[in-house]
């Protein structure tokens, strides 16, 4: 027997159960093997704690009843539980309640909040692209803020429009409602019978779109006519600038020849086909006008053509 | 001529019948003191002992294997109880502390160490607490554990041996 075998064996050689044959063996090698005679004696020490170890008897009163004996409350201070276990259940599932009905409305309420932080961040990144793309000398501090849309004409019948708007608090809204009496406009009034009605009014943009199959054909028409229509070559934005989805054109312009662009920039606009009356997508022309909050210089206007693909 | 009439006699009660006992009643007389000891040693708690045989004591009375075990009461007894106490010990068992722990680990000497040998013998799993208790502190035979543990005789043996070789360990092989 090597001392494998009489670690297999031991609990039956310390028992004393082992067979005569397997004993002898167990006990010769105990004589040839120091290391399992001390084992061997660990081992019944061990076993000697073990069986001396006190014993405990019933309490009288739980040996007479042991179901109604009254029992001393439960030990739990000596359990290991945390501090929190320890508090009685009704507090605790008040609080994780009330503490979860917390979280649920504090993620309800959090939640818009939360949107519109993020919106208003996406709406400063914007505008900050929008500032490098637009001309330092001519773009507000804010552009998004400085814009109040308002009025969109009909691209069918401008003047009908114009004529049939009411007007609203703010009187620069609607270019019909002012144009006979306003003297800016009558100086406007050289590009034909529609300009002659514009109203031109002071720290305005001016919004041009267009929709056209090829926008680089219609942009150096858009040139020629602002030349044509006195400004010099050198002007900031006159040559347009392709941005992404189209062609912007954003300059300043003297307030007298708004009105006498509207009508030749409607010319360029492609006609719509016969029998697509009431498709929006043969807006191929449509305008409308902003009240800038900034304060733009006396006599200019601000206008922005945009051409898009159709 | 006068009759005498008996005295009215007063109305006796009749005797209450004496409930018979619970045949597990009798379990507890018997194995009451044993199972009491099994729960104090395991659990390391005189409190949540009798707490403990009470549950036992419960488990005991709707338990359904009784008639199967009637033969071998003692083996249901302890099947029952250790089953219990397993699940008890879950939540109940009284852990050693982190200073009882640095203190029993720093004990040098051998003596020193056996003078705290509970806190060593509860190092050891449930299992082998039982195993320990019930074949060497009540004498049980094996086949009696192994119904009381389910685990088979051969391993619990094997089981012995390595829950002895590892309180020798602890006890011994730390100097």
């Amino acid at each position: 027997m090597n001392c494998f075998e009489w670690q297999s064996h031991s609990s039956d050689y310390l028992d004393g159960t082992l067979i005569a044959s397997a004993k002898k063996e167990a006990e010769a090698h105990l004589d040839s093997c120091k290391e399992c005679t001390e084992r061997s004696k660990h081992y019944r020490v061990l076993l000697t704690a073990i069986a001396n170890q006190p014993r405990s008897t019933l309490p009288v009163p739980i040996r007479r009843s042991p179901l109604t004996a009254v029992l001393p409350k439960l030990d739990v201070g000596k359990l290991g539980r945390s501090r929190w276990e320890r508090v009685p259940w009704y507090i605790r599932t008040t609080i994780e309640g009330v503490s979860i009905v917390m979280v649920i409305l504090l993620g309800i309420s959090a939640g818009p909040k939360l949107r519109s932080i993020y919106e208003r961040r996406m709406e400063r990144n914007l505008s900050d692209f929008n500032e490098t793309l637009s001309d330092p000398a001519t773009e507000s501090a804010d552009p998004v803020a400085a814009q109040i849309p308002l009025t969109r004409a009909n691209p069918a019948n401008p003047l009908a429009t114009d004529a049939q708007s009411v007007g609203d608090d703010y009187s620069g809204e609607n270019e019909a409602d002012d144009s006979s009496d306003d003297e800016d406009s009558s100086t406007a009034g050289q590009g034909g019978k529609s300009g002659s009605l514009l109203h031109v009014g002071s720290s305005e943009i001016w919004r041009f779109n267009f929709k056209a199959d090829s926008p680089h054909d219609i942009r150096p028409k858009i040139v020629q006519i602002l030349t044509s229509a006195g400004l010099a070559t050198s002007t900031p934005g006159i040559g347009g600038v392709e941005v992404p989805g189209g062609i912007q054109f954003d300059l300043l312009v003297p307030q007298n020849i708004v009105a006498n662009l509207k009508p030749q920039l409607e010319k360029l606009a492609p006609v719509r086909p016969e029998g697509h009356t009431d498709s929006a997508v043969w807006e191929t022309f449509t305008w409308y006008k902003n009240k800038s909050k900034t304060k733009l210089p006396a006599g200019q206007t601000r206008i922005v053509i945009w051409l898009s693909q159709i | 001529m006068t009759s005498t009439s008996p005295p009215p006699s007063a109305p006796t009660k009749p005797a209450k019948p004496t409930a018979p006992a619970h045949p597990v009643d009798q379990v507890v007389a018997t194995y009451g003191d044993v199972i009491f000891d099994l729960c104090e040693s395991v659990l390391w708690n005189s409190t949540n002992a009798q707490l403990a045989f009470r549950k036992i004591v419960k488990e005991l009375r709707k338990s359904s294997s009784h008639e199967q075990f009637s033969v071998h009461e003692r083996a249901w007894v302890l099947r029952v109880s250790c089953d219990r106490l397993r699940d008890l010990a879950q939540n109940t068992s009284r852990r050693m502390t982190a200073s009882e722990r640095i203190e029993s680990d720093a004990t040098e000497t051998t003596a020193g160490r056996l003078k705290k040998f509970d806190f060593y013998f509860h190092r050891l799993t449930l299992n082998d607490q039982f195993l320990l208790l019930l074949r060497d502190k009540y004498g049980f035979a094996y086949s009696e554990i192994s119904t009381a543990l389910g685990i088979p005789e051969g391993s619990l043996k094997t089981s012995r041996q390595q829950a002895l070789r590892a309180l020798e360990e602890w006890v011994w092989d730390q100097s």
